[in-house]
């Protein structure tokens, strides 16, 4: 017999919902997520590799998260691998934290749950470059090394 | 005056269709405006595989939630489509300081705030029929 739902913990700015699909598993995140949060937030995607792989976290809808969830999101990466990946588009909250520390291709950051669960590897774009604490001094390795959009951005800087 | 009844009228519709059909048919029909993902959270539950098992006859823990959010809903994607209401329930309101309904309807007691954002939904619908 199915057991009753597990319910929400009581709390005002997030809320966390997993989805199993024949493809994997999907962590969705939303509000804020910050220190107090954290743990409950680590659980949570820690159950959810429970169920099939690759696991998402997407992150699409947080409007908020600090350094104690980029910490957990690398603990996770760390124990699952390339298993856990991320979905965060380039509007969002945490692709702007995630760039600015320069993670989004060792966290596999993904701009689409499509894009994520194709595996491929992610797209870090002009958005991410600008807030790369050294961008300018890697530029030309950044250019070098990236993806069609970096690629885009090297004819734009010739032009 | 006129668009003021019309309002009034379709706030009186959304509520009596929320309070008379099945829990099954109100999640059904939620899912089908603000997909199953959103309806779980203000279900109150952590897995979508819970709105499915309530489309399929076992009931919610939250069913009058459920029920006021398909007011919601209806409220608005009556004035606008159903991406508005996602986008309604999704985002940080004005009308209600800034707070996100989703989140409101999940973690709060109903009747705490069920007037503000009867309110806030109002306002929408309103300014959606006056363009």
């Amino acid at each position: 017999m199915d057991r009753e739902p597990e319910l929400l913990a009581p709390d005002l700015g997030y809320a966390l919902v997993r989805d199993r699909t024949a493809q994997g598993s999907v962590a969705y995140a939303f509000g804020e997520l910050d220190l107090s949060t954290a743990s409950a937030f680590e659980s949570f995607l820690l159950d959810t590799a429970a169920g099939p792989w690759p696991v998402v976290a997407e992150l699409s809808e947080c409007r908020f998260i600090d350094a104690s969830i980029v910490s957990v999101l690398i603990r996770v990466r760390d124990g699952l691998g390339d298993a856990f990946r991320i979905v965060a588009p380039r509007t969002s909250c945490a692709r702007r934290l995630l760039g600015i520390l320069d993670l989004i291709e060792p966290l596999g950051v993904h701009e689409t749950q499509r894009s994520a669960f194709a595996g491929g590897r992610p797209q870090t774009n002009v958005v991410d470059l600008q807030f790369r604490p050294h961008a300018g001094r890697d530029r030309r390795r950044a250019n070098r090394s990236l993806s069609p959009l970096g690629r885009d951005r090297r004819a734009w800087n010739r032009a | 005056m006129l668009d003021n009844a019309r309002d009034i009228q379709s706030d009186v519709s959304a509520h009596s269709h929320a309070m008379s059909i099945p829990i099954g048919q109100v999640v059904e029909e939620l899912v089908d405006i603000l997909g199953a993902t959103t309806v779980a959270v203000i279900g109150g539950v952590k897995e979508t595989r819970a709105v499915q098992q309530w489309c399929q006859g076992r009931e919610p823990q939250r069913a009058h939630v459920l029920r006021f959010a398909l007011q919601l809903a209806q409220m608005i994607a009556g004035s606008a489509n159903h991406e508005f209401a996602v986008a309604w329930f999704h985002g940080s309101n004005p009308s209600v300081d800034d707070d996100v309904p989703m989140l409101m309807l999940a973690n709060r007691p109903l009747s705490e705030v069920q007037a503000p954002l009867v309110r806030a939904a109002r306002a929408f619908a309103t300014s959606q029929a006056t363009g």
